[in-house]
């Protein structure tokens, strides 16, 4: 009996043993579990399907695949070190100069940066396996095998939905070789015990970003993408809230010719400037090595059975590339629509190649096309242990315990604390839009029921802010011109432009796209719930291109309010769920100092103009209501109720939550959770401007700042411009120094540039 | 002959700029033909760091980052070259069939044909089509001597390629060329290297300075001087010969070589990165003089 045939008999087995209830059982168990980790189906454009029935490889059918995989991996090696030690086998002629050298996966630039031959390289290969037992690589991952992390995810799925058969088979365990992964990857850099180690992601849309940051927290690295990285004094640096920090060793996700937008011209949206330079003086290890893409190259791979027999003197265990196979592909039963489909299957198995020494992981992904859905289907493979595995009483570690342990380091990413930062100011955008937007609806909705003059001017006055954007970001200066009637559709076409328009930067749109996307940023600090609630806000996201004027007011009300306890569920589950050491007081920085400029700028639009007492009247109830104040106000005030005893609840009373005073005093404690970036005994920029801000803040009168002069409340007008002023240098400071680590605040845009073309004729 | 060139690029830009990142391929290589006895790299604002590596064409390349806000950069590049002029054509004694040559190179059995063998491929610059190709071959005719063909292929693109520096730009390729029939030199450099690779040759952009000399009695004017190129062909046992095509001749001993590649891109005398800037303003100016 040949070892696929075990194989073979192992599955039908188990397969035979299923009922179709089980079944469904278990595929309605896994799609719970994988959306509560975030798992395979939680990342939609990877298109990973997994599959509920596992795949059984026979000990004895491993052992083969394996000493294949091993001799495969040998050979690259030997290709590898050919490369940097003479290219013997091109001057030989044994694989074609002309087509090595004209490919483009040959680049001349990572040539002399390739010396670090004896860094370890994470490499995967497909290989169809044919039922005579013959096997062909049809594909080499080598500079980012991707696939590892959906493995780690799968198996801890499908582990804990099947674990009487998992333990029934004695399948071998993947920890051993894990474990094997990190101790080389800690041990690459030569000269110190403790590397600095970041994961370096591909740009923003990568859609294998989930993936990524999945790995990052199982193996307990930083994850980072190009623009957390900065090459500065020719070594390579993370952007931290710290400051920048130097960065040892990167397993880096970028492809050999996007590494540098320095070097390598085609390489101008992705990748760090500077750092093939910073490899070439060994001053950053990378994994995998660059270049090592040149295994990859078809004058390369297509001679690597040859080669095998030339070199290793030993006959190739994998068939050449270009034989047809002579029997039937293999084939395993996938799950679909409530009905097994027998698709033919490829294996693909992930090696950790160290030198000449191959380790091969002891499971693998066993995948099929779904061409209809365009998507991959997936299943964990078991490999059936030999004898009883030591380990098979360990539990496969879960992410989150190692998540803890990459942020013991400290290290939080400065693009990590700018998203929290701007999820932070997102979601206060949000909940400010809603209830001003809930407010105008109410009140232009009773028009007809109280149809008094002094009732539309101050609706009118909130349309004109509205329309203005000076009550809602970018806070535009407000121009006060004449208020003139204004039809009652009018006023739904305002809520509804300011609800829908993506054009809007103060848009309720633009606000929920941005939580979704700085939230997307940082998706590995948040808990499942806390992602189900942004799946929500998604949702509503799309709910909202269905209000149009046709709709009842109460119905967009309604859509309003959903969005709103999305909102409130996210903010609290935030709240609670997030600690400190991992950047939460950003998140509420981002919200105190959101607050701070919508307050004073909704203050500055609404009152800055006086009007008469009864319009002032329903102007200030606007106000109170749409800072859910209205309540607290008249209990404290009762009868004397005015623009003054507004102005004290919401700029001076430092005990009520809502107040502009209360933001300044929590953003003043939330910087001493930042790191101090002034010496010892002085106040930093950024403790100075708060307590500016808290002066300009607390010398404030309130009967001056009511006052009127001229039809104007001039003294507010100053006032709220002097706060939104400290507002954006706030702003400025901690992009600046926490941020982008720079003299300038929008350093993101990059250009390249060449001198001038040669040009002369004597 | 010795030369001093200073060499002065200034970048000014809209807004500030926070970090530039630059590699200068501003030293003149020492080679069989010349030694460079003086280089100096000076940049205005101050730099920040400075290293430099050799890349793998043999090129001096300088990197070096400027961190303090900036909205002006001067760099200038001051070098002395001592030329150490090679009678090129006694090396062709032996007549050598261009096809040899090419044999040679599509089974690069030593070190030096390997290294040459990069410049057989071409690049995103020096593509070839059939109209290049039948121009090439025109003169290529089977078992002709090499240097003799290259000699004349220069003499025929100096003479049916207009000089123009407004016909192109600096990402016109050698197709675009072969339409357009005119240029500059490094457009005629792309062409020739582009219908040397299409049939097999190894050959090379070559970047540096000229030096020109002022009609008689007028004084030559500061920074009137400019960067140059050229292409050179590998032939087995002589090493690469150098060839203008912009001005028909055999470089001697006024020609000063900056950098080597395999086209444009190789050798760009400064690449940078910046953060920030907007839009910006180039001037180059280089001054070439002998010294006595």
């Amino acid at each position: 009996m040949k070892p696929i045939d075990t194989t073979l008999a192992l599955n039908a087995n188990e397969f035979s043993r299923l009922a179709q209830v089980d079944i469904a059982y278990r595929v309605a168990q896994m799609q719970r579990l994988a959306k509560r980790d975030n798992s395979v189906s939680h990342d939609s454009e990877s298109n990973w399907q997994l599959d509920p029935l596992p795949y059984i490889i026979a000990t004895e059918h491993w052992q083969d695949i394996e000493r294949a995989v091993i001799q495969r991996a040998q050979m690259m090696q030997h290709v590898l070190i050919d490369n940097l030690s003479g290219r013997f086998f091109l001057q030989q002629g044994l694989i074609a100069s002309s087509d090595v050298l004209g490919d483009p996966l040959y680049l001349q630039e990572c040539q002399q940066a390739t010396m670090q031959q004896d860094t370890p390289s994470m490499i995967a290969f497909d290989i169809a396996m044919y039922v005579d037992g013959s096997m062909q690589v049809t594909k080499q991952h080598l500079q980012a095998p991707k696939g590892l992390g959906v493995l780690l995810q799968n198996r801890i799925v499908t582990r804990r939905v099947m674990g009487d058969l998992f333990s029934e088979i004695n399948v071998t365990r993947v920890l051993h070789f894990i474990e094997k992964l990190q101790s080389v990857i800690s041990s690459v850099h030569p000269t110190l015990d403790d590397p600095r180690i970041v994961m370096l992601a591909q740009p923003k849309d990568d859609k294998y970003y989930s993936e990524q940051a999945y790995l990052a927290m199982y193996l307990g690295y930083t994850l980072v993408r190009c623009d957390d990285l900065t090459v500065r004094q020719g070594k390579v640096w993370i952007k931290t809230l710290e400051g920048l920090q130097a960065v040892d060793v990167i397993i880096r996700w970028l492809e050999d010719g996007q590494l540098d937008p320095l070097e390598q011209t085609q390489s101008q949206m992705s990748g760090v400037a500077g750092l093939l330079d910073v490899i070439r003086h060994d001053n950053v290890y990378i994994i995998n090595p660059v270049h090592i893409s040149i295994v990859n190259i078809p004058a390369v791979t297509k001679q690597l059975v040859q080669l095998t027999e030339a070199i290793i003197q030993a006959p190739s265990l994998f068939m050449d590339d270009s034989l047809t196979p002579t029997s039937e592909q293999l084939s395993a039963a996938f799950w679909h629509n409530g009905q097994w489909q027998t698709q033919p299957v490829w294996i693909r198995c992930f090696a950790l190649m160290n030198g000449l020494d191959v380790s091969v992981m002891p499971s693998a992904m066993i995948w099929a096309k779904d061409t209809q859905n365009d998507a991959m289907l997936v299943k964990d493979a078991w490999i059936k242990a030999s004898d009883v595995d030591i380990f098979s009483s360990m539990p496969l570690r879960q992410p989150s315990q190692v998540q803890d342990a990459a942020l013991i380091e400290g290290v939080i990413s400065s693009r990590t604390a700018e998203n929290l930062f701007w999820l932070g100011t997102y979601i206060e955008r949000c909940e400010t839009s809603i209830r001003l937007l809930r407010t105008y609806i109410d009140k232009y909705s009773q028009l007809p029921m109280y149809p008094d003059l002094q009732n539309q001017t101050a609706i009118l006055a909130l349309q004109q802010a509205i329309e203005q954007q000076a009550c809602i970001y970018p806070f535009t200066p407000m121009q006060h011109i004449e208020l003139s009637y204004q039809p009652l559709l009018a006023h739904k076409q305002t809520v509804i432009k300011h609800i829908k328009t993506k054009e809007i930067a103060g848009s309720l749109y633009a606000a929920l796209n941005g939580i979704d996307f700085a939230a997307f940023q940082v998706q590995e600090l948040l808990v499942s719930d806390s992602i189900r609630t942004i799946e929500m806000l998604r949702h509503d996201l799309q709910h909202l291109k269905d209000v149009e004027p046709n709709m009842p007011n109460h119905m967009i009300h309604v859509h309003l309010d959903d969005v709103m306890s999305h909102i409130l569920m996210l903010s609290g589950g935030l709240h609670d769920t997030m600690s400190h050491t991992n950047g939460a007081f950003m998140l509420d920085f981002g919200r105190r100092l959101a607050r701070s400029e919508q307050l004073v700028s909704l203050l500055d639009s609404l009152l800055h103009v006086a009007l008469d007492d009864s319009e002032q009247s329903h102007l200030l109830d606007i106000l109170l209501i749409s800072q859910v104040s209205s309540v607290t106000h008249k209990r404290r005030y009762r009868m004397y109720q005015s623009v003054q005893t507004a102005l004290e609840l919401l700029l001076l009373d430092t005990q009520y939550p809502r107040s502009l005073a209360f933001q300044i005093d929590k953003m003043i404690k939330l910087v001493q959770v930042l790191p101090q970036q002034s010496n010892s005994g002085f106040l930093s920029e950024f403790d100075q401007q708060l307590l500016a801000m808290r002066s300009t803040c607390h010398a404030q009168d309130k009967y001056q700042l009511a006052g009127i002069e001229d039809g104007q409340r001039k003294h507010l007008h100053d006032f709220c411009l002097t706060i939104k002023a400290q507002c954006t240098a706030l702003r400025e400071t901690i992009q600046t120094q926490y941020f982008t680590h720079t003299q300038l605040a929008h350093s993101v845009e990059r250009q390249s540039y060449t001198s001038v073309r040669y040009n002369h004729e004597i | 002959m010795k030369y001093s060139i200073t060499h002065k690029t200034e970048y000014t830009y809209q807004q500030n700029v926070s970090l530039a990142q630059n590699h200068a391929r501003l030293t003149p290589l020492s080679n069989d033909k010349q030694h460079c006895l003086v280089s100096k790299l000076s940049v205005t604002p101050t730099i920040n760091y400075q290293s430099q590596y050799e890349d793998s064409f043999s090129n001096i390349v300088n990197v070096f980052e400027v961190s303090n806000l900036h909205t002006h950069i001067v760099i200038t590049a001051y070098s002395e070259v001592e030329i150490t002029p090679r009678p090129q054509w006694d090396l062709f004694a032996n007549q050598v069939s261009w096809e040899t040559v090419r044999d040679a190179l599509r089974l690069p059995n030593n070190p030096e044909l390997l290294k040459a063998a990069i410049h057989c491929v071409p690049t995103a610059y020096t593509v070839s089509n059939a109209k290049i190709l039948d121009y090439t071959l025109k003169t290529f005719t089977p078992g002709r001597d090499i240097s003799d063909a290259v000699s004349e292929f220069m003499t025929r693109i100096f003479t049916d390629f207009a000089f123009d520096s407004a016909a192109s730009n600096v990402d016109t390729t050698a197709v675009e060329v072969i339409e357009m029939r005119k240029g500059v030199c490094q457009d005629f450099v792309h062409l020739a290297l582009s219908g040397l690779r299409a049939i097999g040759l190894a050959a090379r952009y070559v970047s540096g300075y000229i030096e020109t000399i002022p009609p008689k009695g007028e004084v030559k004017l500061i920074g009137a001087d400019a960067t140059h190129a050229w292409f050179s062909v590998f032939v087995p046992d002589l090493g690469w010969l150098e060839f203008d095509p912009t001005n028909n001749i055999v470089p001697h001993d006024q020609h000063v070589t900056l950098a080597c590649g395999r086209d444009y891109n190789d050798v760009a005398p400064l690449k940078g990165v910046i953060f920030g800037g907007g839009a910006h303003q180039l001037s180059v100016s280089v001054d070439m003089n002998r010294i006595k």
